[in-house]
């Protein structure tokens, strides 16, 4: 267990610590991802759902969010920021981001604006559609056809 | 104009390539990846780049030394050790999918002849039968002379990748099969069958027995068929491990042309 930790650790933190800023909380996910591997995740593990690493980085990601999400962090970040004011902050790079979500940011600039928004609140900062959706102030149904469409997009740039 | 089932699926399968999926959607979606759902399949392929892109985006960030520690307590693990749960080391990486084994003709050729030693008595079992498989698998695992090889469909079930984990103990002379996702058999019409390839015998096979999966074979708490593995005959190198589909009861000679599971030290 301890050399799949020294293996993948570093990413699987990265990602985490991308999502969370906050190490103690980061510390916490990795900590629950490997227990959660230990117990009974990696039974689950099939190579029809990707590679390892991949599929290793999915589950911290998924965590991430989860913790996220529990902590209603983003829901309080958001609201005390002022939408127009986190739109701006998503939609500019700041000199303090991480090279992660710069290069996030780069990807997503080849997308159209009203696409971009979408999977840049979704991606980096784990928002449900619906939170969104509240967020842009449009309709849930406009969040999954902008998510859609842009991730279409991706798919050609990418694939 | 997608039907409402390919757009439930459409969405589905780009919320877990955002990684947005919850947990009942993501077991939804991993079960039906795993049952071979072709429409499910194509499309986390489709989006399979972009969430690849998007993962690749992730720094490398080295976690605090002292989490190591605390996980490794956590888990009842000794820092600097290795643990029981060999089959952990063993998940593997984007490059070691299972392909399928080919035997050496020479090989298969020569099982007859060490199976008809194994009849006579040449090596006889070392341990009496009778006990919990569950508890012999837990025992094995934890040794520290067990080794762990992932174990791939092949053959007849080249399609179902990787399949479980084989551990083996040559001081013990014993194995356990760890397998989910596999075809059941009906005992009255075949069974599976075990060999094992020694490299010390000149690539001879040695059978590790007849066994089912059904209903009724032992599992463990996250449903994987445990079957145990007992060679007729002592295997000093153990190099290949494989599974046939043979008659009931199983064969002296077999040609392989069933061939469903095989694990190979170093991968396949």
């Amino acid at each position: 267990m301890m050399e799949l930790y020294d293996r993948f650790s570093p990413r699987l933190y990265g990602l985490i610590i991308g999502l969370l800023h906050d190490h103690s909380s980061a510390n916490d996910v990795l900590q629950e991802v490997m227990v959660s591997l230990w117990k009974s995740a990696a039974a689950r593990y099939d190579p029809a759902l990707g590679s390892a690493e991949s599929w290793l980085l999915m589950l911290a990601r998924s965590r991430a969010i989860d913790h996220l999400r529990s902590v209603a962090r983003t829901k309080a970040r958001t609201q005390r920021a002022g939408e127009q004011e986190v739109i701006q902050q998503l939609a500019a790079p700041r000199p303090t981001e991480g090279a992660a979500l710069a290069d996030l940011r780069r990807l997503l600039a080849t997308l159209p604006g009203e696409l971009q928004q979408p999977i840049l609140l979704a991606y980096a900062h784990g928002m449900s559609r619906e939170e969104i959706a509240s967020q842009l102030n449009i309709p849930v149904g406009t969040v999954k056809t902008r998510i859609s469409r842009g991730v279409d997009r991706l798919r050609d740039l990418v694939g | 104009m997608p039907t409402e089932s390919e757009q439930h699926l459409k969405e589905l399968a780009e919320l877990y390539c955002l990684g947005l999926a919850d947990d009942g959607q993501v077991a939804e979606i991993e079960s039906r990846l795993k049952q071979g759902d072709p429409d499910m399949a194509r499309e986390v392929e489709r989006l399979r780049p972009v969430s690849e892109a998007l993962l690749a985006l992730a720094a490398t960030v080295t976690p605090p030394p002292q989490l190591r520690g605390k996980i490794a307590a956590s888990l009842g693990i000794a820092q600097g050790t290795d643990d029981d749960h060999a089959a952990l080391r063993r998940l593997p990486d984007s490059s070691s999918r299972p392909g399928r084994l080919r035997f050496p003709p020479a090989a298969w050729a020569a099982i007859a002849a060490l199976l008809l030693l194994a009849v006579w008595g040449w090596w006889p079992r070392l341990i009496g039968g009778g006990h919990d498989p569950l508890s012999g698998y837990r025992v094995l695992a934890a040794d520290p002379g067990t080794v762990s090889w992932s174990v791939g469909g092949s053959g007849e079930w080249a399609g179902k990748g990787n399949v479980g984990t084989f551990l083996w103990n040559a001081a013990l002379q014993r194995g356990y099969l760890r397998v989910a996702g596999v075809d059941v058999n009906n005992p009255g019409r075949e069974q599976f069958q075990g060999w094992l390839f020694d490299s010390s015998r000149d690539k001879h096979a040695v059978s590790g027995g007849v066994f089912d999966i059904s209903a009724s074979t032992p599992r463990d708490a996250a449903g994987n068929y445990i079957i145990e593995i007992r060679p007729d005959l002592r295997v000093t190198s153990l190099n290949t491990f494989a599974v046939t589909i043979e008659r009931p009861g199983g064969v002296v000679v077999t040609d392989a042309s069933r061939l469903v599971m095989a694990a190979k030290g170093g991968g396949l």
